[in-house]
């Protein structure tokens, strides 16, 4: 290739690269140095080495209860996720009239997400006055304390989470269309159940869409903030008190720039373990078409 | 020729881009101020703040004020980010509990302007001695400016009390949240005495004018801890009884209406007895009732059988700082405009009672001419002063740090759930603030 081309080429990506640098590679750059420090906004940063990250391994008293909030949030948010995204990515995948328009339904709360706005709307439809118990009632249940007990809280805010599936569905979809029809006439002739079809064959060629999923999710379910400031505030008792809430509340709260960057550099690289050690063992749960 | 034509948009979009802002700026005639102008609030007071701006920008056509406001929740967090970046509104609404922590992060970079400096421009005659050395003046510099004063103010709903024959102006304890609490439960166990707060809330309030009344002392002197353990779980034992016999909502709902405690549909549909606020939180707390409005009043405040000291302060209301990021001509326009508001009868009426009692004294009666000084702040404020003059929240107002507040809303949290003792809330809270003090104490006074 010509000198030419490669510089044309470089061109071509240098507003990307630009942008990278800039609103990327920068700030990634400058909260690592400033996790060393003690920066707080108003005071210039000064180095005190590694004083942040001993402070939250073993004195802060809400950086580890925080972290196993999130952890309860990721394990039950994740898999009812990808469980309801597959079901819906099932029913999609048939001859039926109106596709395209069952699917784009499905995919609507997707792009709403987990908004502050519907974040807001949750919070109205399962309160104790809310929507739901309103419905409840006129069934003869008593209300149920959704937001308002410690047991129950956590749970609802995945529910916002997992509502927002579609992404999850289109990606599964695009996997279902790929699986070939004649390994299910196959196994058709051989006699097998639609659920033995679908754990012998949907599931084991769907391996890589599910586990790209799994990845996704994982990292995005770590980084949860919206649903559990705007609609619970982390209450009640500390039972909805993400890590992010935890980071936001050091970084706008009591302004410690310096340890929230330390906390962020400390969830990066729990997330990072994590998502190594899911490839590494992926060979064992993944399979990859030849 | 479609490249080219491409190239050329391409050109032309930059050049407009780059030469809207100059064009836009241009627009404005040599001797125009912009001022951005911030608060936080509740409609009754944004409609207040704007109708002055617009007034004042008919009568100075040379000054162009943008309102920024908001709701209270993250006002801070915002304001912070923004004079951290430089890009502050030129004048914004501060609270004088954060004064403290603006004038020490001024030692390395200053927050806000000296408002000394433009002494020509204020007129300080409206201010009683003392008042703005107490509140608002640090290390020999005036970061702010009060056009009012506040205090603490509960609103009552006729519609609730009336059924257990509330005498409104009686003198009340705080053995009397449960005595009317049973009685309306008597009633209806769907009535509440009390409207509620959030944990954090009740942690400066409740828990701490217990406290002061108790002791007589403030919350801490020399960054430590006023209150022994025994004062302190007599205080949580309050607060769980205070849920237990449910004087509110369950906390979890109270929680969901932290900052807008008038939202909640038992205030709004006449369930709950009395909400909690300030003088400057009457009107919204009042609208919020609705069908109920006209059967709105004050109460007095609760204090203890032999109290020590009433805890409730008469404070300066809302204060106005300049942003250290101001030009000078845009400071001078700021403060032009602040005083103008603190001291034109005109502006007085047009601000109503929205930020507390006006200080100045030609604005109060400037109300009083057009019949606007609302009866239920005139008498909440006489409450107030009649309650005497208290050591709120004391000193430096540590108990606000977002540290000590925390440790404060969580323990309440679990003895209100009750998944802590107060014995041990009592003991877990004197230790965590007492050490998160040191803390405060060696950065304040490094």
């Amino acid at each position: 290739m010509n000198k030419k081309r490669i510089s044309e080429g470089y061109l071509y990506i240098l507003p990307w690269i630009i942008g990278f640098l800039v609103f990327g590679a920068f700030p990634l750059g400058t909260s690592l140095y400033y996790s060393f420090t003690n920066f707080s906004m108003f005071n210039r940063p000064k180095f005190v080495g590694f004083a942040n990250y001993v402070q939250l391994l073993t004195k802060d008293r809400e950086v580890w209860p925080s972290m196993w909030v999130t952890f309860k949030y990721v394990m039950m948010a994740v898999p009812m996720k990808l469980i309801s995204a597959l079901f819906f990515a099932m029913l999609l995948n048939r001859k039926i009239k109106f596709i395209n328009v069952f699917t784009t339904i499905y995919y609507l709360p997707s792009i709403l997400g987990a908004s502050v706005s519907i974040s807001i709307l949750w919070r109205f439809m399962f309160s104790l006055h809310g929507l739901v118990n309103n419905i409840l009632s006129k069934i003869h249940f008593q209300p149920i304390p959704f937001l308002e007990d410690p047991r129950y809280a956590l749970f609802t805010l995945t529910l916002l989470v997992v509502w927002s599936f579609g992404s999850s569905m289109v990606i599964f979809l695009a996997g279902l269309k790929q699986i070939p029809r004649e390994l299910y006439e196959a196994a058709r002739v051989d006699g097998s159940s639609r659920v033995r079809e679908f754990f012998s064959i949907t599931l084991p060629m769907l391996s890589p869409s599910i586990f790209f999923n799994l990845i996704m999710q994982l990292i995005n379910s770590f980084q949860s903030f919206t649903g559990a400031w705007v609609i619970t505030h982390g209450g009640p008792v500390k039972s909805t008190y993400l890590f992010m809430m935890k980071l936001y509340d050091e970084a706008f709260g009591n302004f410690k720039m310096g340890y929230a960057s330390a906390l962020s550099w400390f969830l990066f690289v729990f997330i990072f373990i994590g998502t190594f050690l899911l490839f590494k063992k992926s060979n064992k749960f993944v399979y990859y078409q030849e | 020729m479609k490249k080219r034509f491409l190239i050329c948009l391409m050109l032309v979009l930059s050049v407009s881009f780059v030469f809207a802002q100059g064009n836009t700026e241009s627009a404005q005639k040599s001797g125009d101020v912009t001022l951005r102008f911030s608060w936080w609030g509740g409609d009754s007071r944004h409609e207040a703040y704007m109708a002055a701006a617009n007034r004042y920008m008919e009568l100075h056509p040379n000054v162009h004020i943008i309102c920024e406001y908001s709701g209270w929740d993250g006002y801070k967090e915002k304001l912070y980010t923004q004079l951290a970046g430089g890009n502050a509104p030129q004048l914004f609404q501060n609270h004088y509990t954060w004064l403290g922590e603006q004038s020490n992060w001024s030692g390395e970079k200053d927050v806000v302007k000296d408002l000394s400096q433009y002494k020509d421009l204020i007129d300080w005659s409206i201010y009683p001695e003392g008042l703005l050395e107490s509140n608002v003046i640090y290390n020999g510099k005036t970061l702010a400016l009060p056009g009012s004063l506040n205090a603490n103010a509960i609103v009552a709903n006729k519609a609730v009390l009336d059924k257990i024959g509330f005498d409104y102006n009686q003198n009340w304890t705080f053995d009397g949240f449960f005595k009317f609490s049973q009685q309306l439960k008597a009633i209806d166990p769907n009535l509440y005495f009390e409207n509620g707060m959030s944990a954090t809330d009740i942690h400066i309030f409740w828990f701490l004018a217990y406290l002061v009344q108790k002791t007589g002392l403030p919350f801490a002197t020399d960054y430590v801890l006023n209150y022994s353990v025994s004062d302190l779980t007599e205080a949580f034992t309050f607060l769980q009884k205070y849920f237990t016999a449910g004087v509110t909502e369950p906390l979890g709902t109270l929680e969901l209406y932290s900052g807008n405690y008038s939202q909640n549909p038992k205030w709004v549909s006449g369930e709950s007895g009395i909400l909690f606020g300030m003088l400057s939180t009457i009107d919204t707390y009042v609208n919020a009732l609705g069908d109920y409005k006209d059967q709105a009043t004050v109460i007095r405040l609760p204090v203890m059988e032999g109290s020590k000291n009433p805890y409730y302060q008469v404070k300066v209301g809302q204060i106005f700082s300049v942003a250290a990021s101001a030009t000078d001509k845009e400071a001078e326009e700021a403060v032009k405009f602040l005083n103008w508001m603190n001291t034109d009868e005109e502006a007085g009426v047009l601000l109503k009672l929205s930020r507390g009692i006006p200080i100045s004294q030609a604005q109060n009666d400037a109300l009083s001419k057009a019949g606007l000084m609302n009866p239920m702040v005139v008498q909440a404020y006489q409450y107030a002063k009649d309650a005497g003059s208290g050591l709120g929240e004391g000193p430096g107002a540590l108990i606000r740090n977002n540290e000590i507040s925390s440790i404060g809303s969580d323990l309440i949290s679990k003895v209100a759930f009750n998944m802590m003792s107060p014995e041990d809330a009592a003991k877990e809270y004197s230790s965590l603030v007492n050490s998160k003090l040191k803390d405060i104490k060696v950065a304040q006074t490094k």
